[in-house]
């Protein structure tokens, strides 16, 4: 029978030796479904202590109070974020671009063709968006009359939401929206992929970023082997990642095929400076067209949102 | 209208002034009483000051200086008074609809042994399950929007209400029943002038943690559909690295809160005062 001393010093020693077990794994926070791709696929061959959050900004907090190692974050969000205390501790070291394109989602149970659009209420992000400009230019030259058509200005995020409630009949979404609409049911009537980064609609169609993948600058040499990984997964086929997310997610295989793959690539923090002069500072914010905190696209500089003309990066 | 209606008219109207000018004064005295105000200067003074000192980050931990400039900001450019105003109402809808059924159904309950015998058996299965957990059920029934919304915050009110009544009601003095019967009162006449009389402070009460559960079931409603509300803002802030907008919402949430207890607690005062203080 052990003996009562003996018994708290095992008990003790258990206690320590749990504590004092360090997690060597990377620690790694992102958002999850399809834009993950790069990372559900290096987690095959790269061993990373993956966190999904239901908002990235979650994550971004506890990267900057040193919880996690890395963080997937929408490119969007980096200018707010880069305003926060903290965070020159941080540093871009990836980004996931995605191609922006133009999609057109019909509410599921609308069965409409382009030339039948009139009438309905269409969510856009603003006026002037580049990706609404590509979709009225094609409908006219494939003799639609979209006349008739009511805009409904929101955020991208808000889009599927409106649909879901019916509070809107169809949206003109980004690309990187489009999985999860075809996930909740509804249906793709047009899409086109040649929107080019660079165009003055967006901050985020700069460079095609859709994420960013921000580090603890202390942090880096524990990294940069995930970073080899990520970038291997190019070398994947697109197949291959769609596999990889169908087999991390809920989201079916099939969905996925027809839709452009996310790509990860190295960067650095050119990419804040970018988002950062495009992000929205609110006392120059438009309030027509905004929801409530810059989650929208931006007037052009014709209706002058900035008071500045801006420049096309060159990428 | 002759001069004795129009007369009557104008004397409610003056005692309904009375009335709301009685309210306003004893909520104002309740937060702005000594006691409080000693509590509350010092924690204000030193959530100012520890930011400012930066022995917390300043954009994690915004001061209440720059909370009162985001709060102004809101109000003046991004019509936040219209979100108030929206989730007021969803709030309302959602109470009201928990109100008008769980009090009868909590007196029925009471009253009858019968009808407690069908009814609670469910109503007790169906309230543990938390009601955050009604979400994605609410979604695929309601969709996303003010009905899916109103169900939520009727669900976080409904069973506080349903059982303090049942309870209140089923622990009615029996001294009071005999004494009624005695006169000849009938069921109904005990339902309505002994049963419902003597469980309306705790009612009263009940509705006060309706009030609670339903703001917290508001906040994760405007969460998940909408695009209005103080939720939506609260987790749009949150999103977008705005603290201090996150900050406004929440207390706006808890003056909202505070005014409505305060309110309840007034109506308690005018129709149960026996329960007053105790």
């Amino acid at each position: 029978m052990v003996s009562k001393p003996i018994f708290v010093a095992l008990f003790f020693s258990l206690v320590l030796t749990a504590c004092g077990e360090k997690d060597t794994q990377v620690k790694i926070g992102h958002g999850g479904g399809y834009l993950s791709a790069a990372l559900y696929a290096a987690h095959g061959n790269f061993p990373v202590n993956m966190q999904q959050f239901r908002s990235s900004s979650d994550a971004a907090y506890l990267l900057l109070l040193g919880q996690l190692d890395a963080v997937f974050v929408e490119a969007e969000k980096l200018g707010a974020l880069s305003r926060l205390e903290g965070f020159d501790r941080l540093t871009v070291v990836g980004k996931v671009t995605y191609p922006y394109g133009a999609t057109l989602v019909l509410r599921k149970g609308l069965n409409k063709r382009l030339h039948e659009l009139d009438g309905l209420t269409i969510a856009v992000s603003a006026p002037q968006c580049k990706l609404l400009t590509a979709f009225t230019e094609d409908a006219e030259r494939l003799g639609a009359d979209i006349s008739g058509v009511r805009y409904k200005y929101m955020a991208f995020d808000a889009m599927v939401p409106a649909l879901e409630s019916g509070e809107v009949d169809a949206a003109i979404i980004r690309g990187t929206y489009s999985v999860v609409a075809l996930q909740e049911g509804h249906f793709i009537l047009y899409q086109n992929w040649d929107v080019q980064p660079g165009d003055e609609c967006c901050p985020a169609i700069i460079d095609q970023a859709a994420l960013a993948l921000l580090a603890h600058r202390s942090k880096l040499d524990a990294i940069e082997p995930l970073l080899d990984a990520l970038e291997k997964t190019r070398e994947l086929s697109q197949d291959d990642l769609r596999r990889a997310v169908a087999d991390n997610t809920v989201i079916p295989f099939e969905i996925l095929q027809g839709q452009p793959v996310p790509e990860f690539s190295r960067a650095d923090d050119e990419l804040v400076e970018i988002f950062r002069q495009h992000s929205h500072d609110d006392d120059d914010h438009n309030h027509d067209h905004d929801d409530h905190y810059g989650n929208v696209c931006p007037l052009p500089p014709v209706l002058g949102y900035s008071g500045q003309a801006w420049q096309p990066p060159e990428v | 209208m002759n001069k004795y209606e129009t007369k009557g008219a104008r004397s409610a109207f003056r005692l309904a002034l009375r009335e709301l000018g009685y309210f306003f004064k004893g909520a104002a005295m309740n937060i702005f009483s000594l006691e409080f105000l000693m509590v509350l200067i010092p924690l204000l003074g030193l959530w100012e000051l520890l930011p400012r000192m930066g022995v917390v980050p300043r954009t994690l931990v915004p001061p209440p200086s720059d909370v009162a400039v985001a709060a102004w900001d809101m109000f003046t450019k991004h019509n936040f008074l219209k979100d108030i105003g929206d989730s007021m109402l969803k709030f309302f809808m959602g109470l009201g609809i928990a109100v008008i059924t769980a009090i009868p159904i909590g007196v029925l309950m009471g009253w009858n042994i019968a009808m407690r015998k069908r009814a609670l058996p469910l109503f007790q299965l169906l309230a543990p399950i938390p009601p955050p957990a009604w979400v994605p059920i609410t979604i695929i029934f309601f969709g996303i929007g003010l009905p899916m919304q109103t169900f939520l915050i009727f669900i976080g009110a409904f069973y506080p209400i349903l059982f303090n009544t049942y309870q209140a009601v089923k622990d009615t003095e029996p001294r009071y029943l005999a004494s009624a019967r005695v006169f000849g009162a009938s069921e109904l006449a005990l339902i309505l002038h002994v049963y419902f009389w003597h469980a309306l402070g705790a009612i009263i009460m009940s509705v006060k943690t309706g009030v609670a559960m339903g703001l917290v079931m508001l906040v994760i409603a405007e969460m998940y559909g909408g695009r209005t509300g103080i939720g939506y803002v609260l987790v749009e802030a949150k999103d977008y690295f705005q603290i201090s907008k996150m900050v406004v919402c929440m207390v706006t949430l808890g003056v909202i809160g505070w005014f409505l207890i305060e309110a309840l607690k007034f109506i308690e005062l005018k129709l149960a005062v026996w329960k007053v203080g105790r």
